[in-house]
C-alpha cells in the first residue's frame, strides 16, 4: 500500500489544478484519473482518423489569466486570446448576427434603439462585473460562519456590494431573480438579439428562458466571460499536465476509483480498480458529489443528512455532444463584418428556446435541437488533416431521463434531428460530413463518470450555487467526513472550464492545517 | 362641507383613491387616528376585487376574490372588525379528485389525511406531518416580514443599518440548515421543493399550485416554492382564523372595513370616479372626479395598482423618465380568470360520490404534474389552457346565506388564462364563452352531472377584470408575486415604503408590501407611514 498527504480524485480541469497547488504548497500528492487520457471534459480526443476534438466543453472563457499565473501556465507557453472570440448567432433563416461585446465597439448592435439599450446595458455589466467576479473569485461566504475568516467573508461581501452603490445595487437585486426573456424583453426590440443573449444563460441547464433565476446565469456567466485560451481546451490540460507533473504530483491513470475508506467518520483510504490502494490524510474528490458521496463510501458511513443532500441535489443532463469531421468549414452565412464563424449558436427568438426546453420537461428531445456549434480548426488547424476542419457541438436539449431510453434508434434520431438543423444554418454542411461521434447525456456518464450526465456535476441554479452548492453542509469543499473535501464542478463556483472550484479547495484543504 | 351643487369645497386631510379592501383598511387606520378622510370609490359597490354581488337573483357571488388568505388578526383586532360584521367561516380541506377516479383528501384530522396519502405513497404519508411542522417553524420567520414595512438594503442611515442588522439576525436564528432551506424556498420551483420530500404526484401536483395562483409561471418554475410558506402562515395565528370564507361573501370584509371607517369618522363615496391626480408644484395637492369635480386635499393615497396610479392617474409628464420606466415595466401580466356558477344542486364526483366533508372545502383539480405544467405552457404562448388548473369552492354549503334555499354557488378559480391572448386581449370578449365551456367540459370530467346543475355562469376573463374591476391586465395582485417584485422591489426599487417620488402621494394596495391577497396589510402599513409622517 502506498501513501500520500492528499489522493485528488479525478484528472480533469480541477483536479489537475487541485493537485498542481497542493504539490506546489509541499504536499505529496496523488493524482488519480480512471480513463488512460487526463483533462476529463477538456481532454482533446481522436473521434475520426486524423481529426480531433477540443474536449466535450469547448469554451475556456472562464480560465482566468490569474489562475493560469499563479499555477505556472504561463511559462508553460499557455497564451490568452488578444479579444474575445467573436460569437454568433443565426434565426436559420439566412439572418446572423454578432453578439454584441463590451470590449468591441463595433460588435454594437444596428437598431437604434437596441445599440442604445445596449450601452446602457454594457456600462451596467462593467460596474458589477468586478462585484460578480470577486464573488466567482472566492470561496462562498459560509452560510453561519464559525470562524473569524467567515465572518470577514461576509462582511467583505457587504462592504463591496454596498460599493456598487444604491442604485446599481438595487437593479443588481431586482435583475437576479428575473428570468432573462423578461430582462430581454425591457432592453431590446430584435428578436434574435434577444434569443442571443438568452441562448447563453441556458447551457447544460434545466432551464428555459422564462424561468425564474436565469438572469442571475447570463450575469454570472458574463463575469467570468474572458478571452479564452489559444488553443483552447487542450492547450490548458497540456499546460497543467506538465505543471503537475513538474510538482512532483504522482499520476495513475486508467484505474477507476471503487471506494473511499471512510472509519470512525473519517476519510483514510482509496481503493482503485486493479491497483494498490493509497493511504492518505485527505481525499479531496473532484468527481460529482452525488457519485462520491453515494458510490463510493460505505453508505453507513455517511451522516444520513448529508446522504439525503447529495441524492436531492438536481442533476438532470440535458446535453449531448456531435463531433463532427468536415472536408471544409461549415458554410454559414457570411457573418457581419467578414471573416470565419468559430462559435455560433442557433435559436431564433425566446419562444423557440423555451419551447425547446419545453420538451426536456416531458423527456423529450428539442425538435429541433439548439446548437452551439464550435469550429476550433478556424484558430488551430492542427485538430484536422489539412484543409479540413472540425465541428464541436453542444446539442440541448436531450434529457438524460429521455422517455423510452437512449435506444439505438433515439440516438440515431437525435444525430439526424442535429445535422438537419445544422444544415439549416449552415446549407450544405450534411454533404461536407466525413466522420461523426454522437456521446448522449447517457454515454457522458458512462464515459465520464457523470450523475444524471450532466456537464457541470449539477444544475447552475440559484438554489445550486455558492454555499448551497452541493449543500450548505459541504458549502465550503469540507465534507461533514473528516479528510474529505470536494472541489469539482458541483462546488463553488460551478461547473465548466475554469479551474476555480479545484484551486478553491485546495487552498481551503492547505488552509486547514498550514501549507 | 359641500355647496349648493353638491361639490367639495373644504380641503381634506386624505383622499383615498380607491374602496377597495386596502383602501378601505387604509382610510380606516387614518380616520382613527383623528384624520379627515374621503374614500372615493368607481363603481357602485366597495371591495374593488373583494366584493359580494347578487349577480342573479337570490345568488351572491364573491365575484373575484373568494377566499380569505391571512387576514392579518391584528387589523382585525385593530379596527373591531366582528363588531362591523365580519366572521370567518371555516375552509379546512382540500379535495383532490384524480381521472382515473382515484382522489385525495387532506382535512383537519391527521389520522384521515395520513390514511389519504398513504393510498398513493404510505412514505409520503409518514413525512406529511414532519414536512407540515418544518414549514410551520419556517413560516414562523417570514410571519413578520408581512406585518412591517420592509428594510431599505440601498441606505446606509444608522436607523436603516439597525433595521437590516435585525433582519439578519432574525434570519440567522434559523441557524445553517433553517437558513439553507429558506433560501432554497426563496429561488427554487415548488415541484423541485416538493420533490425533496415526497414521491408521489399526486400529492406533488395539489400542494405545489399555492405557488402559482395569481402568477405567470409554472409549477416547475424557480420562485414557485417560497408561496407555499403562505399556506401554513395561517397556522401560526393561533385562534384566529387567517383563511377562510368570509360569511355573506368576500365582500363582507369590504364592508366591515368600510363600516369601521365610516364609524371613526371617514366619508365614503361610490359611483366616484377619479379621473386625475391633481399635481402642483411636484407635490400632490387632490384629485379630480370624471365628472370634473375636483376635490383637495394635503395627501392623497392611491388603493389602484401602481400602473394605473403613475400612468392613468398621475400622468407621464409628472413623472422622472426614469420612474416612468420602472413603472411600465413593472409586470402585471393577469393569468387567471374567474368561473361564478349558480346551481340547483351539488356536485358528485365520480370518485366520491354524494354529498361529504369533500364538497366544504377546497377542491383542487390539479390531476398531474405534468398536466398543471402543460397548462402553463399554453398560456406563455398566448392560449388558455384547455384543461385548466382549478379551485373550487361551494360558500352555500358553509355559509346559506348566499344561496335560496336547496340552491348553491359555485366559485371556480381557473387558471391559466393569460390576459396577453394571441390576438391580442382585447379579443378576449370573443373567447369568454369558450373558455367557459372549457372549465365546464374540465370539471364536468370529475363531476359529470354538473353541466346539468347550472342555472346561472358568469365567466370573468382577465379582461372583464380590467374592464370591470380596475384591474390592469387582470392581474388579480396589482402585478405580480415574483421575487424581482416584491420586498423592497415592491412595486419598484427605492420606493418599497408607500410613498411615491410625488410628494404627499402614496400608495396603499396589493401593489406595495406584503402584496396581494386578502390580507389588508399593504393598507394598514401604509397608514402606519403616512402617520408617521403626520406626526413629525
Amino acid at each position: 500500500m502506498s501513501r500520500a498527504d492528499v489522493v485528488v480524485l479525478g484528472g480533469g480541469l480541477n483536479g489537475l489544478v487541485a493537485a498542481a497547488r497542493l504539490a506546489k504548497d509541499g504536499r505529496r500528492v496523488t493524482l488519480v484519473e480512471a480513463r488512460d487520457a487526463l483533462g476529463g471534459l477538456a481532454a482533446a480526443e481522436e473521434f475520426h482518423p486524423g481529426f480531433r476534438s477540443p474536449g466535450v466543453l469547448h469554451d475556456t472563457e472562464a480560465v482566468s489569466p490569474d489562475l493560469a499565473e499563479a499555477l505556472g501556465l504561463l511559462r508553460r507557453g499557455l497564451r490568452f486570446r488578444p479579444a474575445r472570440q467573436a460569437a454568433f448567432h443565426g434565426d436559420g433563416a439566412g439572418r446572423v448576427i454578432r453578439l454584441p461585446s463590451e470590449d468591441d465597439a463595433s460588435s454594437a448592435p444596428t437598431a437604434p434603439d437596441d445599440r442604445a439599450a445596449w450601452s446602457e446595458r454594457a456600462a451596467f455589466l462593467g460596474r458589477v462585473r468586478p462585484f460578480l467576479a470577486s464573488i466567482l473569485d472566492r470561496a462562498p461566504p459560509p452560510l453561519a460562519p464559525e470562524s473569524l475568516a467567515g465572518w470577514m467573508g461576509i462582511l467583505g461581501l457587504g462592504v463591496r456590494a454596498r460599493r456598487l452603490g444604491e442604485a446599481d445595487l438595487l437593479e443588481l437585486a431586482r435583475v437576479l431573480p428575473m428570468c432573462v426573456a423578461d430582462w430581454q424583453n425591457e432592453a431590446f426590440a430584435d428578436p434574435l438579439l434577444k434569443a442571443a443573449f438568452a441562448a447563453t444563460a441556458l447551457e447544460a441547464s434545466f432551464l428555459g428562458p422564462w424561468s425564474g433565476g436565469t438572469t442571475a446565469l447570463l450575469l454570472l456567466r458574463e463575469a467570468r466571460a474572458g478571452r479564452g485560451v489559444v488553443g483552447g481546451a487542450p492547450a490548458v490540460v497540456r499546460a497543467l499536465a506538465e505543471e503537475v507533473e513538474r510538482a512532483g504530483v504522482e499520476v495513475v491513470r486508467g484505474r477507476r476509483v471503487t471506494r473511499v475508506v471512510v472509519e470512525r467518520g473519517a476519510a483514510r483510504a482509496v481503493e482503485l480498480d486493479g491497483a494498490d490502494p493509497i493511504d492518505a490524510a485527505d481525499v479531496l474528490s473532484t468527481l460529482d458529489p452525488r457519485t462520491t458521496l453515494l458510490d463510493l463510501i460505505d453508505p453507513p458511513e455517511v451522516p444520513p443528512s448529508l446522504a439525503d443532500a447529495a441524492r436531492v441535489y438536481r442533476m438532470r443532463g440535458t446535453t449531448a455532444k456531435l463531433d463532427l469531421a468536415l472536408d471544409g468549414p461549415p458554410p454559414f452565412p457570411g457573418p457581419p463584418g467578414g471573416g470565419p464563424i468559430a462559435l455560433y449558436r442557433t435559436g431564433a427568438e425566446l419562444d423557440a428556446l423555451e419551447r425547446a426546453f419545453d420538451a426536456a420537461k416531458y423527456g423529450r428531445c428539442s425538435d429541433p435541437p439548439l446548437l452551439e456549434v464550435h469550429v476550433p480548426t478556424h484558430e488551430s488547424p492542427e485538430l484536422a488533416p489539412p484543409g479540413r476542419h472540425v465541428a464541436s457541438i453542444l446539442v440541448h436539449f436531450a434529457p438524460f431521463a429521455l422517455d423510452g431510453g437512449w435506444s439505438d434508434g433515439a440516438r440515431e434520431r437525435l444525430e439526424t434531428a442535429v445535422l438537419a438543423e445544422l444544415d439549416r444554418h449552415a446549407p450544405g454542411v450534411r454533404e461536407q460530413v466525413v466522420g461523426a461521434r454522437l456521446r448522449t447525456p447517457a454515454d457522458l456518464a458512462e464515459e465520464f463518470g457523470l450523475s444524471g450526465g450532466h456537464l457541470h456535476h449539477g444544475e447552475h441554479a440559484p438554489d445550486q450555487l455558492l454555499s448551497l452548492r452541493p449543500s450548505f453542509r459541504c458549502g465550503e469543499y469540507r465534507t461533514p467526513i473528516a479528510g474529505l473535501w470536494l472541489g469539482g464542478g458541483g462546488t463553488h463556483p460551478g461547473g465548466g472550464l475554469s479551474g476555480r472550484p479545484g484551486l478553491l479547495a485546495a487552498r481551503a484543504l492547505a488552509g486547514r492545517s498550514g501549507p | 362641507m359641500t355647496t349648493a351643487t353638491g361639490r367639495e369645497t373644504r380641503t381634506r386631510d386624505v383622499i383615498v383613491v380607491g374602496g377597495g379592501h386596502n383602501g378601505l383598511a387604509c382610510a380606516a387606520y387614518l380616520a382613527k387616528a383623528g384624520l379627515d378622510v374621503l374614500v372615493l370609490e368607481r363603481r357602485h359597490v366597495l371591495g374593488g376585487a373583494a366584493v359580494t354581488e347578487e349577480v342573479f337573483p337570490g345568488f351572491k357571488f364573491s365575484v373575484c376574490s373568494y377566499v380569505v388568505s391571512l387576514l392579518r388578526s391584528w387589523i382585525v383586532r385593530d379596527l373591531d372588525l366582528a363588531r362591523h360584521g365580519l366572521r370567518i367561516l371555516p375552509l379546512d380541506s382540500t379535495f383532490t379528485p384524480f381521472p382515473d377516479g382515484r382522489s385525495l383528501f387532506r382535512g383537519v384530522d391527521p389520522a384521515e389525511t395520513r390514511r389519504e396519502i398513504a393510498k398513493f405513497s404510505p412514505r409520503d404519508a409518514e413525512v406529511y406531518p414532519e414536512f407540515g411542522r418544518l414549514m410551520v417553524e419556517q413560516a414562523r420567520f417570514v410571519k413578520p416580514i408581512i406585518d412591517r414595512r420592509v428594510p431599505d438594503p440601498g441606505s446606509l442611515a444608522p436607523r436603516e443599518l439597525a433595521d437590516a442588522l435585525r433582519f439578519a439576525g432574525h434570519f440567522r436564528s434559523l441557524g445553517p440548515e433553517g437558513l439553507a432551506r429558506h433560501l432554497k424556498m426563496l429561488t427554487m420551483s415548488a415541484v423541485d421543493f416538493l420533490s425533496e420530500w415526497f414521491e408521489a404526484e399526486q400529492l406533488i401536483g395539489p400542494m405545489s399550485i399555492s405557488g402559482i395562483i395569481g402568477t405567470f409561471l409554472g409549477i416547475r418554475s424557480p420562485g414557485t416554492a417560497y408561496v407555499l410558506l403562505h399556506h401554513y402562515m395561517g397556522e401560526i395565528d393561533g385562534s384566529f382564523r387567517a383563511w377562510g370564507l368570509a360569511e355573506g361573501g368576500t365582500g363582507r370584509v369590504s364592508l366591515a372595513l368600510a363600516s369601521a371607517a365610516r364609524a371613526y369618522g371617514a366619508e365614503i363615496r361610490t359611483e366616484a370616479s377619479t379621473a386625475e391626480v391633481l399635481v402642483e408644484a411636484e407635490r400632490a395637492v387632490g384629485v379630480v372626479l370624471e365628472d370634473g369635480e375636483e376635490i383637495r386635499a394635503r395627501r392623497v393615497v392611491s388603493a389602484v395598482d401602481p400602473r394605473r396610479t403613475f400612468l392613468g392617474l398621475v400622468g407621464e409628464r409628472h413623472l422622472e423618465p426614469e420612474f416612468a420606466r420602472a413603472i411600465r415595466r413593472y409586470k402585471l401580466r393577469g393569468s387567471s380568470g374567474k368561473v361564478n356558477l349558480a346551481l340547483d344542486g351539488l356536485p358528485d364526483f365520480v370518485s366520491r360520490p354524494g354529498d361529504g366533508p369533500h364538497l366544504r372545502g377546497d377542491i383542487t383539480i390539479a390531476p398531474s404534474i405534468d398536466s398543471l405544467e402543460r397548462a402553463y405552457d399554453e398560456a406563455k404562448y398566448g392560449a388558455f389552457s384547455s384543461e385548466p388548473f382549478m379551485d373550487v369552492v361551494i360558500p352555500s354549503l358553509t355559509d346559506p346565506t348566499v344561496a335560496p334555499p336547496g340552491k348553491h354557488v359555485m366559485s371556480i378559480f381557473v387558471q391559466y388564462a393569460p390576459y396577453h391572448l394571441k390576438g391580442g386581449a382585447e379579443t378576449w370578449p370573443e373567447h369568454r364563452e369558450a373558455f367557459g365551456d372549457a372549465v365546464l367540459r374540465t370539471l364536468g370530467r370529475y363531476a359529470p352531472n354538473l353541466e346539468d346543475r347550472v342555472l346561472h355562469r358568469q365567466v370573468l376573463t382577465p379582461w372583464d377584470l380590467e374592464q370591470e374591476i380596475g384591474l390592469t391586465e387582470g392581474n388579480i395582485f396589482h402585478g405580480e408575486l415574483s421575487l424581482e417584485q416584491l420586498a423592497f422591489l415592491r412595486p419598484v426599487p427605492g420606493y418599497a415604503r408607500y410613498r411615491t417620488p410625488i410628494r404627499d402621494l402614496w400608495m396603499c394596495a396589493s401593489g406595495t408590501h406584503p402584496g396581494g391577497g386578502i390580507m389588508a396589510a399593504p393598507g394598514a402599513l401604509a397608514a402606519r407611514e403616512i402617520l408617521a409622517e403626520n406626526a413629525s
